[in-house]
């Protein structure tokens, strides 16, 4: 299985690369390929089982938009065809309609997501987070994580969560895809995107297994599965002290 | 002068001996009340004619007191913030004890560490004659996001009369406020130098121009170096002061200027402080001082003991190594230095971010930007993983390839520097951030008695 990571040079904050190579770790089979901004995305040919999109800075997030725009309807295909691709931190905006900047020049995204994003370059949003994985048939699983970001995203008028773009994760504790909601991240066809850091997959080892077997590893069970699971376990305990602070 | 400077002034003074009696000093209360009676207190305060800045994410500390420590040995008293805090509070607290009744300032120069992120705030009232840039790179997520992100801020509000010293291996700090006048120190290519990163943490790997790639003709850790662009006529700056021939067991670097080639004393053999002596170096040179003179002062200028300290009893060290916790950077460059050093040796890491686990509970992202692949080495004999967070560093040590049978987990400090696998001769470095200096010392104390009563 080939998972192709897009931009490492530029979307590569707060160890988020170090996500895939935990998927590597679980299933030694995984092949990871990099491709960087003057480069055709591979997963257009065909190939590539999941494209990894990571945190980046703010003209990262031009240069991106930059490189994947001559490709924007080609993105867009793949997707509803059921390319798996994941985005963490704040990789989805690229792939929004707009982000709105304070000083009025706005950037436009790829406009493949109905979302837009808000920046604060000056109030950094920090907080832990607690919720969980809902399974189609009704079962959940707690996934832990941290926000650290200028910026919160929201749905463009008329759009919203429904059956088609549907809540990737919902809060117990701290807020969802922006503060006053629950619902957090967004899974639409196999887009899977999330503003949880962490590295994600390494705090979340029940996740983790979760999105191995969806994506079609060959080998599902954890990394390092004893060790994981005792600080995941620590951190949900911590997480659910109602004395623990939650914003930073 | 309006009547309520003068009440938030002389309160504000008044307050210093009472804290010193209650066993308060060194904080941020001072100015903090001077500002909140005053609201305009930092602009109105008296500032000394000469003022030296002193930011960047690693080393500003130890820089600013480098440069006190020069300026002493030079015969002059500067004001500095020593002992305060580097935000605009710590900064009025400083300016106020350097200042009169009237409050007119009583030095004619100060030297202030300034905390990159409050240039918002200090740099509309305070124009420093030079400011000194140790490094950009990535800190604390929660507070400063990214380099790039400082980098910007301080863009926006350095004092475009402000001249710059910067490092001209570090492509991040080295391009802020470009229109600045500006003076650049570096180290030429070295024998352990490389060209590919070795390091997790590299942020400029393209080309701030075309966003080609950028092609290393040398790299000494993460993006620190020179460089130029793979398509593009873009390059890292000439030195104005370029550091060559570093001589440690002379403890010496060569430092050419326009004016020929001095010798200066380095008082720690890291790449990290070397750095920092040729910041102090190109300051003082800046400043007029002779290469001759400056040779002398410089062997004055030591490294604070907080930052890096070594105990011995009998065949045991404890080394005690500031490695500021939530900060991959400075952690992986203790890593590098400690994996460098001769002979077997045990990690002992005090750094869980204790400050932060009284209220919240820590981001811990910075973990896996952090080399710790480094402490993967044969020469490494044990690694203690304790305190709050040890569960995330026992599961980041097994990430980084470090044999189970090799971490010692326990979840109380004391009884971890009571228990692990103590031998002779070893070298015990203990990692520690800022807000666990009284931990480390009980720490440090149990090592060496067991080294006592166990005739080690």
């Amino acid at each position: 299985m080939k998972i192709e990571i897009l931009f490492p040079e530029v979307c590569n904050l707060y160890a988020e690369l170090q996500n895939i190579e935990y998927l590597r770790r679980c299933d030694p089979s995984i092949e990871i390929i990099h491709t960087d901004l003057k480069s055709r995305p591979a997963f257009l040919d065909g190939g590539i089982k999941l494209v990894y999109v990571g945190t980046t800075t703010e003209k990262g997030q031009e240069l991106v938009i930059e490189s994947l725009k001559p490709y924007r309807d080609e993105i867009l295909k793949a997707i509803e065809d059921g390319q798996f691709m994941l985005l963490t931190g704040n990789a989805s905006e690229m792939f929004g309609k707009t982000i709105k900047c304070e000083d009025g020049n706005d950037i436009e995204g790829l406009g493949i997501l109905p979302t837009y994003a808000v920046r604060d370059m000056m109030h950094r949003y920090n907080t832990l987070w607690i919720g969980q994985y809902h399974f189609d048939d009704g079962s959940k699983e707690d996934v832990v994580g941290f926000k650290s970001q200028f910026t919160q995203c929201c749905f463009e008028e008329g759009a919203g969560y429904d059956d088609e773009y549907k809540p990737l994760f919902v809060a117990e504790r701290g807020e969802g895809l922006h503060p006053g909601i629950k619902e957090e991240g967004i899974r639409w066809h196999n887009l899977y995107m999330t503003y949880l850091l962490g590295p994600l997959f390494i705090v979340n080892p029940l996740f983790t297994h979760t999105f191995l077997e969806q994506i079609g590893a060959e080998n599902t069970e954890i990394a390092y599965k004893e060790a994981s699971m005792r600080s995941f376990l620590k951190r949900c305990k911590e997480f659910r002290e109602p004395d623990r602070g939650f914003t930073y | 002068m309006s009547l309520r400077f003068i009440a938030a002034l002389w309160l504000a003074k008044l307050s210093i001996p009472v804290l010193k009696i209650t066993g308060h000093n060194g904080t941020d209360y001072p100015g903090s009340l001077a500002i909140r009676i005053c609201p305009d207190f930092f602009q109105k305060i008296g500032k000394p004619e000469t003022i030296i800045g002193v930011t960047g994410t690693n080393g500003k500390t130890t820089c600013a007191n480098m440069l006190c420590d020069a300026f002493e040995a030079a015969g002059k008293k500067v004001l500095c913030n020593r002992y305060g805090s580097n935000i605009d509070t710590g900064l009025s607290t400083c300016l106020l004890k350097g200042a009169t009744l009237t409050g007119k300032a009583k030095f004619d120069t100060a030297v202030l560490e300034i905390d990159e992120r409050s240039a918002v705030k200090v740099f509309p009232t305070i124009t420093p004659k030079y400011m000194c840039v140790t490094n950009l790179f990535r800190d604390s997520i929660m507070r400063n996001g990214h380099p790039d992100y400082i980098a910007g801020i301080l863009d926006a509000n350095i004092p475009p009369e402000t001249k710059l010293i910067l490092n001209g291996d570090d492509l991040i700090s080295g391009r802020i406020a470009l229109s600045n006048e500006r003076a650049y120190y570096g180290i030429e290519k070295q024998p352990t130098d490389v060209t590919e990163c070795e390091n997790l943490l590299n942020d400029m790997r393209i080309c701030p121009i075309c966003g080609s790639k950028l092609i290393y003709d040398y790299r000494r850790y993460h993006h620190i170096g020179k460089a130029h662009c793979s398509k593009c006529d873009f390059k890292s700056p000439e030195y104005d002061y370029s550091g060559h021939d570093i001589d440690t067991e002379k403890n010496t670097i060569m430092i050419r200027d326009k004016d020929g080639d001095f010798e200066y004393h380095i008082s720690n053999d890291s790449m990290f402080n070397i750095y920092n002596t040729c910041l102090v170096v190109a300051l003082f040179r800046e400043l007029g001082y002779k290469g001759e003179e400056l040779g002398k002062i410089m062997e004055s200028v030591k490294i604070p003991d907080t930052r890096f300290n070594v105990q011995k009893s009998g065949s045991i060290s404890v080394v005690t190594q500031l490695a500021k916790d939530k900060n991959a950077l400075a952690v992986s460059r203790a890593t590098d230095y400690v994996r460098k050093m001769p002979g077997h040796k045990k990690m002992f890491l005090l750094i869980s971010c204790y400050k932060d686990e009284r209220h919240w509970s820590e981001n811990t992202c910075w973990l896996y930007d952090c080399d710790f692949e480094m402490m993967n080495d044969p020469l490494m004999d044990q690694l203690i993983v304790t305190g709050p967070r040890a569960p995330d560093f026992y599961m980041r040590l097994l990430f980084a390839g470090i044999p189970e049978e090799k971490i010692f987990y326990e979840l109380d400090e004391r009884k971890a520097a009571a228990e692990f696998d103590l031998k002779k001769d070893d070298t015990v470095y203990i990692f520690c951030g800022i807000d666990a200096f009284d931990l480390v010392d009980d720490c440090r104390k149990i090592i060496l008695k067991r080294a006592e009563d166990e005739g080690l």
